[in-house]
């Protein structure tokens, strides 16, 4: 009977190695292979293929290629008698995980071709030796319950070590040899990249907004400013242990032996719950996952009693967890045994919305006792004897359905935990009758656990700071460049990590970033050549990360005093030196909170950019007056505040255009025509400056009492001075006898707002210089505006030119007081500016104030009677 | 109607290029070759079966279908669009080239003797004889040398032919390979050609939105 059964057994497997021999042996397969993979790359690609798949001519096979290769793969994933697993090819060969099959196919089928070319060598080498070769038959069933053997570890994700049986001797050493080969190679992995997100999976739901976190289920002290703790109303005595001294430790039984409960429904956690009201004690565990996850997440709980273990789903029960066991976690008349709980009890919080009273923690308790390790493998090696296998505590706990070996690991972290509990009491009580001046130690591991679990949990947050703690940023030695990128990448990553919730190590690890900071690629090719490994993310969003790139190296201004600083100052002075870079970003996140996209805080960073390269040009263009430098950035500096995204040269424009046309129905509006009012009042103001000598005299004079305020008169300078006061004479004379009545008229619309008065006195001196011998009008006082904006929109070269045309005898004085007041202007800070502003701006009321008492009191003969007192 | 249509298929096919066609249509009859060979590959790679085979046999076996699976991968990424070189799967790609060679190697080592053989030097041997036995003629002498170095030339001579056969063997070899990489060499550069042909005024265009965007901006 049983040879009977052998034989038809043999037959078909001969069969079938026969046919695959055949096949492989036959150059069709291989031919075709090769012909299929030299033609394919004819194919053109990228815009190319793009290009020719609009006409039906090249549509049509490429389509049916697709649909052939597709269905192949498919099969390929398919076939699991080949994989002894799922293998299931996805859809799309666009998708990450499509690759990582890919690289899992290979995995397995070349680590299968390495195992049978190591066969291969070694029975080479028997044959070299004994000089003939090795009988078949033997080697086949040697070879055939060989791999039979290495078949299961490829099955199971986590392996681990499997009994050897065998019956010969060589059959045993070649298993041996197989199980210790696969035992070193199969280490616990820390991430398996093609487990489904447990988040997507069970619809687990997280709030990673970047807010604080809310501590739902705690009351609020009386002022409503804190959460408070239930474990407030307790003190640390009441959780001591009495009458410790009665009783026994009994050791609980094997793992094998105690009634173990997986806990996948919530009928089961109702059991859970009604074993836990029963006992007085219970020992926790928890494990977590960081790594997929942006907050963290808790995998798993295992809780212990004296007498039954249970594993706790915490993916399939998350919603239920906290209802369910958070009173039970409360009652301080309940000792829950934890090891290392610092973690745990804030995992609970974040969760479960657990909050822990009456803990002990046994880490801490070794701490106290000054134990030789801190560990729990070692308080289970010294008070237990158990052997822990330490490569799990790592391991990703996210795999559904947990392996066998996992499981035996969960248990054991809290299977010995309350035995471990008692022994520790014990050596306390003996500790503190050894040494009795001392206070309690078993009381002092119970103000260390309740500190433990008084502390509350906080969601970590993004801000402006949040990339200066990139780890190895420090050592970097970035420029202001690469820091901006380090800041923009980082708050890209922070954005994704929270949307998608993964942690910002697995959207883009710190080395990767600070690799790309460095590199600073600016295209999509350079970026994906400079990455070796894989980053889902950063393939999926590679065009967002370019853009985020170049972003920031266009604005990269902002982060050099923080480059200077990481670079000068040690890591703990960072933060104070990072005062005013910290102060100039919280306008730009006060944009970030109008509009949160990148883009247009960037549009905006742009246009406040462009508003001081106006107020630039506009100071240069000038050329008189090296005081009014302060004035015009506290110009600038105001309408930034007032209206970031309008442009300087364009309101006035518009303003001036307007006011001619319509001038009655203009002054007749409200608030927004109050611009177009004060360049009314700036063109009038400016043609009555002219007119007469008073006026210029009582100009020049505020100028000459302010510059002494702010820095030391010199000789060239004093002299440049007078040269200006004759100059303005001239003009003024020549100007009254033409346009007397128009400059009456004007006088009396005079406005005496601060910005409006500012921004008159700046342009009026534009004017002189542009037309010094010219006769004035109000088309040309108009035309001049044009001139005077489109010479401001001009490039700093035009400007000097522009200069040196206007004030040509003058140029060694100008140039002298521009060196002088540009490296003062510098060196000041602005506050200083904001107190230089604010005096011109009392000063010019003033002056007109006085100009327009003297003009109504001499009309006529004013003009003989200011040229005998100047 | 039938004259518009004849127009416009005479221009679809003119904007294609005859070599990209060609290409595509070449490629589709060998995956349609390809694919019934592949099943059945897969139908009969069963543990069993894989068990019972001879490990180079094995070898081979894992690493045609590593080959097969990457290659079909290729495929399928080509016909997106995406070119396999600026793609990941180009590790994978050297990856099965760096096994092939290994495969290579096993293959030339298993071909290889277990030990080297003796080889019998017989114009030594015949001088052994000569001189042991005294009473030969010098007639007889001769015709032992004669012997001998006859058999040794008809020797040489299979020899030598065997050897010029291997060699001519391995030359065509070489000469087929070196053929077939030239033509895949001008092949790409064909294609190369023109894909910086066509991408000129692409990039250009390219560059052309990026002054549009920045202007902008």
């Amino acid at each position: 009977m049983s040879d009977g059964n052998m034989d038809v057994d043999e037959s078909p497997v001969s069969w079938k190695v026969k046919s695959l021999e055949k096949l492989i042996d036959g150059s069709s397969f291989s031919s075709t292979l090769s012909r299929l993979s030299s033609s394919s790359r004819l194919i053109p690609t990228s815009r190319d293929f793009h290009f020719y798949y609009n006409f039906d001519e090249f549509k049509r096979p490429i389509d049916e290629i697709t649909g052939t290769s597709q269905s192949t793969l498919a099969t390929i994933g398919d076939s699991e008698q080949v994989w002894g697993k799922s293998m299931k090819f996805p859809g799309d060969v666009d998708d990450v995980y499509a690759e990582d099959w890919l690289c899992n196919v290979n995995d397995e089928l070349i680590e299968r071709f390495d195992v049978s070319v190591d066969e291969f060598q070694r029975i080479r080498k028997k044959e070299k030796e004994i000089g003939r070769s090795v009988v078949a038959d033997d080697g086949d069933d040697g070879f055939q319950m060989v791999y039979g053997k290495k078949k299961k570890p490829v099955g199971n994700v986590v392996t681990g070590s499997a009994a050897v049986n065998g019956g010969g001797s060589v059959i045993d050493v070649k298993m041996a040899e197989r199980d210790k080969n696969s035992s070193g190679k199969a280490k616990v992995p820390f991430h398996v990249p093609t487990i489904k997100k447990p988040q997507e999976e069970y619809n687990i739901l997280v709030n990673n907004a970047n807010l604080p976190f809310e501590h739902v289920w705690l009351e609020r002290s009386e002022d409503d400013l804190r959460a408070m703790h239930p474990l407030e109303k307790f003190s640390v005595l009441d959780f001591v242990d009495k009458d410790v001294n009665e009783m026994e430790p009994v050791k609980p039984l094997p793992l094998e032996q105690t009634p173990f409960k997986f806990v996948q429904e919530v009928k089961d956690l109702k059991e859970l719950v009604a074993k836990l009201r029963s006992v007085e004690e219970f020992a926790v565990d928890l494990e977590h996952n960081q790594y997929r996850s942006f907050q963290g997440l808790t995998c798993l709980m295992q809780i212990s009693t004296r007498t039954e273990d249970y594993i706790v789903d915490t993916f399939k029960l998350r919603i239920h967890i906290g209802p369910y066991l958070r009173e039970i976690f409360k009652d301080p008349k309940k000792k829950k045994v934890m090891h290392g709980a610092d973690r745990d009890i804030i995992w609970l919080q974040r969760d479960f919305g657990i909050y822990v009273c009456n803990l002990f923690d046994t880490g801490q308790a070794s701490r106290v006792l000054n134990l030789e390790r801190n560990s729990l493998e070692f308080l289970l090696q010294h008070f237990c004897g158990v052997t822990a296998n330490k490569e799990y505590q790592n391991a990703d706990w996210r795999i559904r359905p947990l392996p066998e070996e996992m499981t035996r690991y969960a248990r054991e972290d809290t299977h010995y935990l309350l035995y471990i509990y008692d022994l520790i009491k014990l050596e306390l009580q003996r500790m503190a009758k050894d040494d009795a001046h001392t206070d309690s130690p078993l009381l002092e591991v119970y103000k260390r656990s309740y500190d433990v679990c008084t502390q509350l949990y906080e969601k970590e947050l993004l801000t402006e700071n949040s990339y200066l703690h990139v780890y190895g940023l420090q050592a970097a030695g970035f420029n202001a460049a690469q820091l901006a990128i380090v800041a923009g990448l980082c708050e890209w990553r922070d954005f994704i990590a929270r949307a998608e919730d993964e942690s910002t190590g697995y959207v883009l690890p710190n080395k990767v970033l600070l690799e790309i900071a460095k590199e600073m690629p600016d295209s999509v090719g350079k970026l994906r050549r400079m990455l070796k490994s894989k980053h889902p993310y950063i393939e999926r969003n590679v065009d967002s990360v370019v853009s985020v790139i170049r972003q920031s190296m266009q604005h990269y201004a902002a982060f050099e005093s923080a480059a200077l600083s990481l670079k000068d100052v040690s890591p703990g002075n960072v933060m104070d030196k990072n005062i005013e870079p910290i102060s100039e970003k919280k306008d730009l996140h006060t944009g970030d909170v109008a509009s949160p996209s990148l883009k247009e805080n960037s549009s905006q960073l742009e246009s406040t950019r462009d508003l001081i390269m106006g107020a630039a040009n506009t100071n240069e263009g000038r050329g008189l007056g090296s005081g009014l430098f302060g004035s015009a950035k506290v110009s600038a500096a105001v309408r930034i505040s007032k209206k970031p995204s309008s442009g300087l040269g364009a309101l006035l424009g518009n303003a001036a255009s307007k006011k001619k046309s319509r001038t009655d129905e203009k002054v007749k509006e409200d608030v927004k025509l109050e611009q177009i009012r004060s360049s009314v009042n700036l063109s009038f103001h400016s043609f009555t400056e002219k007119v007469p000598d008073s006026k210029s005299t009582s100009e020049t004079s505020p100028k000459v009492y302010g510059k002494p305020e702010e820095m030391s008169s010199t000789m060239p300078a004093s002299v440049s001075k007078e040269d200006g006061v004759k100059e303005l004479k001239d003009d003024s004379e020549e100007a009254s006898e033409i346009v007397g009545t128009s400059g009456r008229v004007s006088e009396s619309k005079v406005s005496s707002s601060e910005m409006g008065d500012i921004i008159l006195l700046e342009n009026g001196d534009e004017k002189k210089v542009d037309a010094e011998d010219e006769p004035m009008s109000l088309s040309e006082l108009s035309t001049n505006f044009q001139k005077c904006f489109k010479s401001m929109n001009k490039s700093k070269k035009a400007q000097k030119q522009t200069e040196f045309l206007n004030i040509e005898p003058f140029d060694y004085e100008a140039a002298r007081k521009e060196v002088k007041f540009g490296e003062g202007h510098k060196g000041r800070q602005g506050k200083r500016e904001a107190a230089a502003g604010q005096k011109k701006g009392s000063t010019q009321e003033q002056s007109e104030f006085g100009q327009g008492k003297r003009r109504q009191a001499f009309p006529a003969s004013g003009n003989r009677s200011m040229s005998f007192k100047n | 109607m039938e004259g518009g249509g004849g127009s416009s298929g005479g221009g679809a096919g003119g904007v294609v290029p005859e070599s990209a066609i060609e290409a595509v249509n070449q490629t589709l009859a060998y995956l349609k070759e390809l694919k019934p060979q592949l099943e059945q590959m897969l139908t009969l790679a069963e543990p069993e079966v894989l068990a019972a085979m001879q490990p180079l046999q094995r070898a081979k076996t894992m690493h045609l279908l590593a080959e097969a699976t990457t290659t079909l991968y290729e495929l399928r990424l080509r016909c997106t669009g995406v070119d396999p070189d600026d793609h990941r799967v180009k590790s994978e790609i050297e990856r099965i080239n760096v096994y092939r060679e290994k495969f290579q190697k096993c293959v030339d080592q298993s071909k290889g003797p277990l030990r080297p053989t003796t080889v019998l030097n017989r114009q030594a041997a015949t001088r052994f004889i000569e001189h042991s036995l005294p009473d030969l003629t010098s007639t007889q002498k001769q015709s032992i040398r004669d012997l001998s170095k006859g058999e040794k030339s008809r020797i040489r001579y299979s020899e030598t032919s065997a050897r010029k056969r291997k060699y001519q063997s391995n030359e065509k070899q070489s000469v087929q390979s070196a053929a077939k990489d030239f033509l895949e060499k001008a092949a790409r550069e064909i294609i190369g050609h023109n894909e910086n042909g066509l991408k000129g005024p692409l990039v250009a265009a390219a560059d052309g939105s990026d002054d549009v965007e920045v202007g902008t901006a």
